[in-house]
């Protein structure tokens, strides 16, 4: 293997697939990039089993195709601080590969080489996990742009810690009737938004994914060529691709809670209010809460509403803005945290909140088809 | 056929022997006990080969009559008690009359003593309890007996005797537990002659802890003491870093006795619960002074056990005793501050936390299977009113491998352990909030369903109110399925399943807890649970707010189970690894 490529390239290029890299590997050659060579591109591929990513890079020069595994830390580090406008990557007799860049050199020993002549999509590494190629007709296409910002949408609502009975670690996402939705959700609060597709077979399928391989999507989808994204429900896997980059997330196998129950369906109470304006007062408010059980008190009137909070020894906060709303008024209690994040990832200027009484669930329309469940804080006394 | 018939006094007296000369220590307790209850001020003891070959204690007390001293020798003979009615109010530490003949029965034995004034001494020798004839000698005023060749005439006896060297640390031990309570009386211990120890007349208590602690552990010892004819207690405790897993170092003594019950020393680990390491027993000196006619000590020959009329306040004093010191101890983190305040020098505990007395006493009553009434166990634990210090200087902080936090103070650097923090953390507030009863409770969108057996859902439900007081709202969910509706809300991070495990655990572990003990464990419980793990990537926003959450906490120096949250090292620790010093 011989390669010319462009240093900035071939960084960008490393920088998509370094989230892959095994940090803990438990065979050594996991923890590498396989970089392959073949005609005039560059295909490099890490996979630490929880997610995998495939990225190809094009307008390469190869003297000389083949394959090699190269220590993935080392290899993303080096290119980071190399300098000249290209790098060329020699494989050498006796499994090097040689890395110049202008005046510098390095020398990598690789993990596993082969001088054989790569074919795209195949290696002939024996131990280099490898994923399968994304071909046939997809299960969906939809925009990039409205897939992202589901991403972004349900994201933060995901379970920090695993529940070993609900896969609320991660995120669902379903695909039924050429809608798209996906579902984020700790069991305090829930966030779920709906997008079109645009084509694809339109099979139901649903997999629940490891947000990481999300998160790697929304960080650099963006960046990728087209305005469409293509997924792929795979054995246990779920593959997307968009532009030159493949991304893969391993399928949790775990039940994810019925969402569609806890979703309230209207509300005896509801409020319309500016996302800015309630934002502004929920922040003042949350400033003199608890710092570790934070709990904002939210009254609503005849087209008024009420951020209220208390520090013991600290002081409290009571914060007034006008809202659209008609009624009797309701007294509840929530985690600012909660409602700020919801906030956050709202779409549109007004939102509207639906709710029955201070026990049951709160629901807040924050967009088109994109609602966010939020259940209330009670005091026990 | 063997007949019955009498036996022999020596017979008996050897016999007696058994119960209270056990090894040399025995011997050494017993005579200097007399020493002290004859009034002396200096008592000197040499041994030689761990006291087996000879031990003698030699006194400067009151001394004992020519005539009196074959009398000495005579079981149940004592100067110390007269009728039956002094048994209800025994003042002094030996009454028995057994001590001298037995150890006369049982090793070469003899006395010299001079009365004060006297014009000369005497002496009497006695072999295995033969014992001779009196005869005048030169001795100081004062007493002097040499006890030789312990357990020669019996064997099977002498077999059990350690090596020298285990026998002579019993001896000194012993002798140490009473030159420790026994201030105005000095003390002095030969070994195969080298003086190993000794205390002066004059020295105090402080004095006499560093002569038996060691000056270190001394110096660091907070000194508490109540003022109470009925109940005195007077104690000086080590810093917690000093504990250790047995209770050698735990000296406990009621009026000059030392004593060693097993109840008491549940009660010494009670007090220190949240201070040390679980199992761990602290150093300690407790001195209880309680009038002779509420207590028994006659339970036992080596009167180490006691009886208490009033046994609950004992405990509840010992324990609010041990909390008081513990609590304004200096700590491995000597003159640190407040977490996350600066460092300031600290100033006597706030006593305000302690309830008073008679509010245990109502509580249920002790029993050897459950627990007992632990006074102060729901209030606040006492450390050092901190004054409000400015925030920003201890954002200045280093986390290191995703568990410890080094952040510079005056005088050194602190480590903090963030799991220990924050655990510490959520123990305090959610203790806060479920005494003021404002448990602020999240509900769970979808109830957590976790499979139980049938006898553990009746368990769980049995203390339903109990958990709901903490936040924990459990509802049964067919015949073997529990339903989790809602969970503290300030555990953000708390898996309803685990807690519920958790629960189910405390429940079965303490059956006959009342139901203010089970919360108190489900708390510590709840607190370990939801706090963040070592190795736990926290953002720097994330560690800033949890150090601001620990400033003003009434105890940051433990876990909840009794590890430590921060460590310092100073200046001079520091210097010592560079040898610098």
């Amino acid at each position: 293997m011989k390669i010319l490529i462009d240093r900035l390239a071939f960084r960008n290029a490393l920088a998509r697939v370094e989230m892959a890299i095994d940090r803990k590997p438990t065979n050594p050659v996991h923890g590498g990039v396989l970089v392959e060579a073949a005609n005039d591109h560059v295909v490099l591929l890490t996979n630490d089993v929880d997610m995998a990513v495939r990225y190809q890079v094009d307008f390469v020069q190869v003297d000389q195709p083949g394959w090699a595994v190269l220590p993935g830390r080392e290899l993303v580090d080096i290119v980071k601080d190399l300098e000249s406008d290209t790098i060329t990557l020699t494989l050498l007799d006796g499994g090097q590969v040689e890395v110049r860049s202008g005046d510098d050199l390095c020398t990598l020993v690789t993990l596993e080489s082969s001088a054989d002549t790569g074919r795209e999509g195949t290696s002939h590494s024996e131990s280099f996990p490898l994923v399968p190629a994304l071909d046939g007709e997809p299960a969906i296409t939809m925009d990039k742009g409205d897939f992202l910002v589901s991403v972004n949408s349900t994201r933060f609502a995901t379970a920090r810690m695993q529940d070993s009975r609900f896969a609320t670690e991660g995120i669902l996402m379903e695909l039924a009737d050429s809608v798209v939705t996906m579902v984020g959700t700790d069991g305090r609060r829930l966030a779920c938004i709906r997008r079109p597709t645009t084509g694809g077979s339109g099979k139901k399928a649903r997999a629940v994914l490891l947000p990481k391989v999300l998160d790697q999507i929304y960080r650099f989808g963006q960046d990728e060529e087209g305005e469409s994204i293509s997924i792929w429900f795979l054995d246990n896997m779920v593959g997307f691709r968009m532009g030159n980059l493949e991304s893969f997330g391993r399928v949790l196998n775990k039940e994810f809670p019925n969402y569609s129950n806890v979703i309230p369906q209207g509300g005896k109470h509801v409020v319309r209010a500016h996302r800015e304006s309630f934002s502004k007062k929920l922040r003042l408010a949350s400033h003199l809460t608890q710092e570790s059980a934070a709990v904002v008190r939210i009254a609503f009137s005849a087209n008024n509403m009420e951020v209220a909070s208390e520090n013991e020894g600290r002081g409290r906060a009571s914060a007034n803005f006008e809202v659209d709303y008609v009624g009797e008024g309701l007294k509840t209690a929530f985690n600012p945290a909660y409602i700020l994040e919801g906030l956050k990832a709202a779409h549109s200027d007004q939102i509207e909140l639906q709710i029955d009484d201070a026990v049951r669930p709160a629901k807040f329309l924050l967009g088109d088809d994109y609602s966010y469940v939020v259940m209330p804080l009670s005091a026990l006394v | 056929m063997n007949r019955i018939h009498a036996l022999d006094r020596i017979v008996v007296d050897q016999i007696a022997a058994g119960e209270v000369v056990e090894r040399p220590s025995s011997v050494v307790k017993e005579l200097v006990e007399n020493a002290l209850d004859a009034g002396a001020t200096h008592i000197q003891l040499r041994m030689e080969d761990g006291g087996i070959r000879l031990l003698e204690v030699r006194d400067n007390g009151s001394g004992i009559e020519a005539e009196d001293l074959p009398l000495a020798l005579t079981s149940h003979a004592t100067s110390k008690l007269r009728d039956a009615a002094d048994l209800d109010a025994i003042a002094s530490l030996g009454f028995r009359g057994e001590a001298l003949a037995s150890i006369a029965s049982v090793s070469r034995m003899s006395i010299m003593s001079r009365p004060h004034g006297a014009k000369h001494g005497a002496s009497l020798e006695c072999a295995f309890g033969r014992v001779g004839q009196v005869h005048d000698a030169a001795a100081d005023y004062g007493t002097r007996i040499v006890i030789e060749n312990l357990f020669a005439e019996l064997p099977a006896r002498r077999k059990f005797l350690k090596t020298a060297a285990t026998e002579g640390a019993h001896c000194l031990a012993w002798l140490q537990r009473l030159a420790l309570v026994h201030l105005g009386v000095g003390f002095e211990v030969s070994q195969d002659g080298r003086t190993t120890f000794q205390v002066h007349a004059d020295d105090d208590l402080e004095a006499r802890c560093a002569a038996v602690f060691g000056e270190r552990i001394a110096a660091d010892m907070v000194e508490v003491a109540r003022e109470d004819p009925q109940l005195g207690v007077k104690a000086r405790i080590g810093a917690p870093e000093t504990a250790r897993r047995d209770a050698r170092r735990v000296h406990l003594f009621l009026n000059g006795r030392w004593i060693r019950d097993a109840r008491l020393l549940r009660a010494v680990r009670e007090g220190v619960k949240e201070f040390v390491p679980i199992g761990h027993y602290p150093t300690l000196f407790l001195h209880l002074q309680i009038p002779p006619e509420r207590i028994d000590i006659n339970v036992h020959p080596q009167k180490t056990e006691v009886r208490f009329r009033d046994e609950r306040a004992v405990f509840a004093v010992i324990v609010t005793t041990l909390r008081k010191g513990l609590a304004s101890a200096p700590w491995a983190t000597r003159a640190v501050g407040p977490v996350g305040g600066q460092v300031q020098e600290r100033s006597g505990f706030a006593p305000s936390w302690a309830r008073p007395l008679q509010d245990t006493a109502g509580a249920n009553s002790f029993d050897s299977s459950g627990g007992f009434p632990v006074p102060g166990s729901n209030d606040q634990l006492p450390l050092t009113a901190n004054e409000v210090t400015p925030e920003g200087e201890y954002l200045n902080f280093l986390s290191v491998a995703n568990t410890f936090l080094f952040r510079p103070v005056t005088g050194g650097v602190e480590i903090i352990d963030q799991h220990a923090l924050h655990e510490r953390v959520n123990l305090e507030e959610l203790r806060k909030e479920v005494r003021a009863g404002a448990v602020m409770q999240q509900a769970l969108l979808m109830p957590a369903l976790v499979e139980v057996s049938a006898e553990e859902l009746a368990e769980l439900l049995e203390h339903r109110e109990t958990f709901l007081t903490l936040g924990v709202d459990l509802e049964a969910f067919g015949d073997t399925t529990i339903a989790i509706r809602g969970v503290p809300a300030r555990l953000t991070r708390l898996v309803p399943e685990s807690l519920l495990r958790d629960l189910l655990e405390i429940a079965r572990q303490n059956r006959a807890a009342t139901p203010d003990q089970l919360q108190e464990e489900m708390l510590f419980s709840m607190a370990c649970r939801g706090a963040v793990m070592a190795g736990d990537r926290l953002d720097r926003p994330a560690l800033e707010a949890l150090l601001r959450r620990g400033a003003d906490l009434p105890q940051d120096r433990t876990c909840a189970h009794g590890r430590p949250v921060r460590v310092f090292l100073s200046q001079e620790d520091l210097e010592r690894a560079f040898y610098r010093r």
